[in-house]
């Protein structure tokens, strides 16, 4: 087939087809990146709202509409907590017509039709069953956090109000706690709208007292749902003996059990663990609650409790521009919510927002004031934020009145750090476990990410730790994903472990590089956790970052990341409109902007029925270790003495791979599946003391992070970092000098680690001479799969025996040759131009065969990762090209180039999965662009920039910098794309490659932003940070075309 | 493709037929049957029903006859196969009846064939785990199961009888998903129904058995009685299995403290580590008085210079 014919028969045009349900036009992606494409254009919010529920919403949106400067602060990741986190999804009829269009349509969207599946609901939507309406939880949460940004209230997600600043009798600021630290935000009047206003309760420090407690659960498999009161057996201990069953719409056997119960605890960690426990007992005994569920089955668990508070009565005596807004949303009916609207929107109207031109003397927390001279501010590296935040520091050992003590703080209770508890309470360490959720499993439950894709599963703890899950949720009647949530909080509890949920994980308390706990907030308050042995196992390195450790992220050339996903809940639901798994764009989690952004993404993306609440971020910073174990490490099978566990997986970047072995084909996605050891020295952060890192943070380079990212053995690592800790403040040793060999015995007894793996000799044969010389010896003889094997030799001693092999008459020099220029030798170069003018006239004359484009289910499972492709093979050769830096192809290279185009749009995949993956859904010649890049970049030449200026006004290629495309999630590999041609122009020279890179420092992705400032400063010798201006004017005064400049990069292992 | 959805259509029991295949730790063991008969649910929610054997020594077996279709090119057969799992729900062994399991090729398996299925079955976490059904071959172009339709997925080719895919993968999950926990209920109830049987397990000293009882002892499934008791402070005391030894101390909490087991405990607690002291004295809760003699072992503690020890102990000692 000839190249045409086969473009215009295998590229469809894609666009809104395939990203249904999800398709966001131009509009709403404005909507998404308003926030974050500015530098603050304001000081001062007029209005600062704590807490995003149905009072707080209204008012943002009322103080919007009055031309009020409104930033709305929620602690949870979506807003509309009253009936989204609380999980009451059903409204009473009383009142409907009292509803506008707008709450109709924001109760009730005309997209959500789709997934109720449920037919025998009447009214509006179908969702009417007797006096209630039933409602969607993502329904809710879209369409409120569409209205809000809509109305250009600015929204901060996953972030807490838990000071004020104020002149002393006015209202100045606030101080925010995230996972990126603390904050302040100025503002000339705040309204409370948090739970009971909690917040304003502890800060003012009026003493509460919690009555009782609410909890909801979803549950599927009712035989005969309707809407009732049951009684119960005392012996459940919840209030009146009763739980209360509402219809659900999404399927006819669904239901809601709710129930009120007499707190235990004024603590809300324990209340939060007695809703639960109490929730575990009743769904054990289902049969016997009601008989309409003999078998039903726990689908889902509010993600909060409701808290009841005795005596209702308000904190008095507040600042000036202080103020409180509460609602009453028990029993919640249309009418009620349309008081609760009425309310917000007059309270906005009276209120009565002061202009405070006074400056702050202290900051009011929890327990303490803090004078305005013990604070530090700073400016936060957030290019784009337009929300004029700056960042506080004080010391909070000084300051914070609340802490607690243990051992083992474990900061992060998912995949990883539910483990570690569990390890660490285990070796009877008195240990403390802090996550955001109020459950516990991470990824695995509260990303609803179940499977376990690869993974050394043959670990005896990995299979025990998986049927103690799987049987708690047997015996309780729970599908798997909430059997697992209760399976880990049992687990930390029986042995006096302690779980502090809801708590955002601020700041670390360091000492002399000595780490001594953690700064957590919860609900409003400060508190400090101090312990003996800190565990980060936040998956980002946040605390580790915190006490100064150093880390990498992202690829060592651009600093991308895997992408990331927040995935749609199915509900037990078998068919849905469109795959609910899907990735969406690429985040730097680090960065403020891009954690909201992408919670923006997933909100307006998701379906409605409902979404998961955690992003599933696939890759953040690597702290830096005292060993970094890289690819060769991976790929070698280097047995550590120290080794803690295994990982296994193929080389699965969720990204088309950035490295020099992925562009030179040998390290291609789901290639290469391996065992790699995990040594202990990776664990330990480099320069601390007093910590240790679990889960995918621990030192590793990029490519070694592709193997032992998967959940399985996270887990498994987890689990003896827990035991590590426990181990290491028994015996009082610092993780430094901590020798891991007497506990590695005790595993061994347990089965955990292996005769097999303990007796291997440590390394790899990677630098033994007979080992060189064997490979390059079979690939002397022609056998190609020695080319990978040869070129992850060490180079001194590889080339020599290379060069000596290659002057050999019978020796087969092409495979010799292209083992030389992966080393950047010269010798045998003309080998490999003349394939690759063979091959690519070969591609010319056939068309593009199979292969083109990465077929992964090709490469998976191949033996040897051999390059079978022509497409493949010839970028093998461009890219050794490169590799050698090899001048006298530059005609051949200049050649392909130009008869280079996109191929058209983005490629359809085999499947709604692999649709649905944004690192597949790439142009044909995506990789092959990639590659001659590469090349360009090494060999920079102005004959080049004919051939990408070319490439550049293909509708498919150029134009994608995010504020000229508009669906920037399924454009983000063309971004990547058009970025890195803007490179190699820039290198060639060409004016248009530096107004590439220019017009980058503004794309929404920080990535891109970044890498873009990185490239300019390169070039220039001259750093103007992100200020686009600066660059532009510095950038107009310039000559072009300007002197070529060759990337020099060391090869990323 | 959508037939091969279609799985698992009908699952009975049909008991006195001789199986021509039969793995080889069913033809080591005596397996008889006995007269209870029990259910468990398959994936479609689907009641099945389970017979009970023992062997020679009284431990209790589970067997389910099943049989489902699959299809090679077109053609369904029945794979009419017996499925033995041990007490403790693992799988046990396998019997097939009537025809042979047959091949892509129409070729039936042979015995080495058999060998592989079993050695398959064996591991419980095979990768076929993780594959729906529709996810075995690649380009999968027709409804045929087993057929020349697409090419098993060279990733779990390794995991299969060779041109047997999809029989092997809906044995393996017959066997494996859903089944354990069911299984475990099923051996509660049959050791609380039966005495004998209990007892059997417990003097059973195969470490296997060993520590599944103590699951079901740390897992409060099983109360105690003195004879789990003693096991339990056997366990503390064992130098050769930690698993049992480990989950001996996770059961201290469910067993009696009398005055014998705290003198029991005192030589035991006196040459712990302190991750175990500190598991002796959790054991302690309040309503528990602790003996004299083994008060005096916690008291010479006191001078420890642990904290979190120190801690522990003035918790069980100022009670």
């Amino acid at each position: 087939m000839k190249r045409r014919e086969f473009l215009n028969l295998t590229v469809p045009a894609t666009g809104a087809v395939l990203v249904s349900p999800g398709f966001i036009n131009y509009q709403m992606q404005k909507e998404i990146n308003e926030q974050f494409s500015d530098t603050p254009s304001i000081d001062k919010y007029d209005v600062i709202i704590n807490g995003a529920g149905l009072s707080g919403y209204f008012a943002a949106l009322e103080a919007a509409r009055q031309g009020r400067s409104v930033l709305l602060v929620e602690k949870r990741t979506t807003p509309g907590y009253e009936i989204t986190a609380k999980q009451k999804l059903w409204i009473g009829t009383e009142g409907f017509d009292l509803m506008d269009s707008h709450l109709k349509r924001l109760l009730f969207p005309e997209g959500e039709k789709d997934e109720i599946i449920n037919t025998g609901g009447s009214g509006i939507n179908g969702s009417q069953f007797g006096d209630e309406l039933s409602l969607f939880a993502g329904s809710i949460k879209k369409g409120m956090l569409r209205n809000l940004l809509q109305e250009q209230v600015h929204v901060l997600l996953m972030t807490d109000v838990c000071g004020i600043l104020s002149d002393g009798e006015s209202v100045n600021g606030v101080l925010l706690a995230c996972k990126h630290g603390l904050y302040t935000v100025n503002c000339n009047s705040f309204v409370d709208c948090s739970d009971n206003v909690v917040f304003s309760r502890n800060l003012t420090g009026t003493p509460y007292y919690i009555e009782k407690a609410g909890f909801v659960m979803e549950v599927l498999g009712s035989n005969s749902p309707q809407k009732k009161e049951v009684n119960v057996p005392e012996g459940f201990g919840l209030c009146d003996q009763k739980i209360q069953i509402h219809r659900g719409k999404h399927l006819a056997d669904q239901v809601f059990v709710e129930y009120d119960f007499p707190v235990d605890s004024q603590n809300i960690e324990e209340i939060e663990h007695q809703s639960r426990i109490i929730a575990a007992k009743i769904s054990k005994n289902f049969a016997g609650v009601d008989h309409s569920l003999i078998k039903a089955k726990v689908e889902n668990f509010a993600l909060e409790s409701t808290i009841v508070l005795k005596d209702k009565s308000l904190p008095d005596n507040l600042l000036k521009g202080y103020f409180l807004l509460t609602n009453d949303p028990s029993n919640l009916t249309c009418g009620k919510l349309v008081k609760i609207e009425k309310d917000a929107r007059k309270f906005v109207s009276d209120m009565g927002i002061p202009k405070v031109n006074s400056t702050p003397k202290e900051l009011l927390v929890a327990g303490n004031k803090i004078p305005i001279d013990q604070l530090k501010f700073s400016d936060p590296n957030e290019p784009g934020l337009s929300i004029p935040l700056k960042k506080c520091d004080f010391r909070w050992k000084k300051w914070t009145n609340n802490r607690q003590k243990c051992q083992v703080v474990v900061a992060g209770g998912g995949t990883s750090g539910a483990m570690a508890a569990m390890g660490s309470v285990e070796k009877s360490a008195n240990t403390i476990v802090v996550d955001y959720f109020n459950d516990l499993g991470g990824t695995k439950t509260m990303g609803g990410v179940m499977g376990y894709y690869h993974g050394y599963k043959e670990n005896v703890f990995f299979k025990k730790q998986d049927q103690m899950a799987t049987q708690v949720a047997y015996d309780h009647s729970m599908n798997s994903n909430v059997g697992r949530r209760f399976f880990h909080l049992q687990e930390v509890l029986k042995d006096g472990g302690r779980f502090l949920p809801g708590a955002i994980m601020c700041g670390t308390l360091v000492n002399q590089k000595k780490v001594e706990g953690i700064l957590i907030c919860r609900n409003g308050k400060l508190e400090l956790i101090e312990a003996n042995i800190t565990i980060d196992a936040t998956g980002d390195g946040d605390l580790a970052a915190f006490a100064g450790a150093s880390f990498n992220h992202g690829d060592s050339r651009t600093g991308m990341t895997q992408d990331y996903s927040q995935w749609d809940q199915k509900g037990g639901a078998k068919e849905f409109p469109s795959a609910t798994g899907r990735d969406y764009d690429i985040i730097d989690n680090t960065k403020i902007s891009e954690l909201q952004r992408g919670l923006f993404l997933s909100h307006y993306y998701a379906h409605f029925y409902d979404f998961y609440p955690m992003l599933t971020v696939r890759e953040s910073r690597r702290i830096e270790g005292l060993y970094t174990p890289d690819l060769i490490d991976s790929s070698e099978g280097t047995h550590f003495k120290d080794m803690m566990s295994l990982a296994s997986s193929d080389f699965d970047p969720h990204a088309i791979g950035s490295s020099e072995y992925s562009k030179c084909g040998f390290l291609l996605p789901h290639s290469n599946v391996v065992v790699v050891e995990i040594p202990y020295r990776s664990i330990v952060p480099k320069g601390l003391d007093g910590m240790l890192i679990s889960g995918r943070g621990i030192s590793q380079t990029h490519n070694a992070l592709q193997f032992t990212r998967m959940s399985a053995d996270l887990a498994v690592l987890g689990y003896l970092t827990g035991q590590v800790a426990a181990d290491q403040v028994w015996n009082k040793i610092e993780p430094k000098d901590y020798d891991i060999s007497r506990i590695q015995k005790e595993w061994q007894t347990l089965g955990y680690l292996t005769e097999e793996f303990m007796s291997k000799q440590p390394g790899n044969l990677n630098n033994e001479d007979s080992e060189v010389n064997r490979r390059v010896n079979l690939l002397s003889q022609g056998q190609p799969e020695y080319l990978y094997e040869c070129v992850k030799l060490p180079r001194s001693k590889a080339v020599p025996i290379l060069k000596a092999y290659f002057r050999k008459p019978d020796a087969n020099k092409l495979l010799l040759a292209k083992a030389l220029a992966w080393f950047g030798e010269q010798e045998g170069n003309d080998l490999i131009i003349g394939e690759l003018e063979k091959m690519y006239v070969q591609e010319l004359e056939e068309g593009y065969p199979n292969g083109y484009v990465d077929t992964y289910d090709d490469i998976r499972g191949r033996e040897k990762n051999m390059l079978i492709g022509l497409f493949w093979r010839i970028n093998q050769n461009i890219g050794l090209l490169a590799m050698a830096k090899n001048t006298q192809c530059k005609f051949l290279i200049k050649r392909i180039l130009e008869n280079t185009e996109s191929g058209g749009g983005l490629v359809e995949r085999e499947n709604q999965y692999f649709n649905g993956r944004i690192d597949l859904k790439i142009i044909p010649y995506f990789n092959r662009i990639m590659g001659l890049c590469f090349y360009v970049e090494r060999v920079p030449d102005p004959i080049f920039v004919s051939g990408f200026r070319n490439l550049l006004k293909d509708k498919n290629i150029g134009g994608f910098v995010t504020d000229k495309y508009h669906d920037t999630r399924w454009r983000v590999y063309g971004g990547g794309l058009e970025l890195n041609i803007g490179a190699a122009l820039s290198r060639c020279g060409a004016k248009e490659g530096y107004g590439l890179l220019l017009s980058y420092l503004d794309d929404i992705h920080y990535n891109f932003k970044n890498f873009a400032r990185q490239e300019l400063s390169a070039l220039t010798n001259k750093d103007y940070s992100f200020d686009t201006s600066a660059w532009k004017k510095y950038l107009a005064k310039m000559n072009y075309p300007r002197p070529v400049v060759k990337l020099e990069k060391e090869v990323e292992v | 493709m959508n037939l091969l959805i279609q799985l698992l259509l009908s699952t009975h029991l049909i008991i006195g037929e001789s199986p021509f295949f039969q793995s080889s730790d069913l033809s080591n063991q005596t397996l008889t049957l006995q007269t209870e008969r029990y259910s468990i649910y398959d994936d479609q929610g689907q009641e099945c029903g389970l017979l009970v054997y023992k062997d020679t020594s009284g431990l209790i077996y589970w067997y389910r006859r099943v049989q489902t279709p699959v299809c090679l090119t077109g053609e369904c057969k029945l794979v009419d196969v017996g499925i033995y799992w041990d007490c403790t729900g693992d799988f046990f062994g396998i019997e097939i009846y009537g025809e042979h399991l047959t091949k892509t090729d129409h070729s039936v398996f042979t015995s080495e064939d058999y060998k592989r299925l079993v050695q398959i079955l064996k591991n419980d976490w095979s990768l076929l785990r993780e594959y729906e059904l529709d996810g075995l071959v690649d380009n999968p172009q027709s409804d045929e199961i087993d057929g020349l339709s697409g090419a098993t997925k060279t990733e779990i080719a390794s995991e299969t009888v060779e041109n047997a895919v999809f029989s092997t993968y809906t044995i393996w999950h017959l066997v494996h998903l859903g089944e354990k926990e069911q299984l475990i209920d099923l051996t509660l109830r049959q050791l609380k129904n039966e005495k004998l049987a209990y007892e059997t397990l417990i003097e059973n000293e195969n470490d296997k058995y060993r520590y599944f009882i103590l699951s079901l002892l740390s897992q409060g499934k099983i109360a105690h009685t003195p004879q789990l008791d003693s096991l339990v402070l056997e366990g503390l005391r064992t130098k050769e299995n930690t698993l049992v030894k480990k989950l001996s101390y996770q059961c201290l909490f469910k067993i009696n403290l009398d005055r014998n087991a705290q003198l029991d405990l005192i030589p035991i607690y006196s040459n712990s580590s302190m991750v175990n002291k500190i598991k002796i004295l959790s054991a302690f809760d309040s309503t528990i008085v602790v003996e004299p003699e083994l008060q005096q072992v916690f008291l010479g503690d006191l001078n420890t210079n642990n904290e979190w020890l120190f801690n522990k102990l003035q918790h069980v000692l100022g009670k």
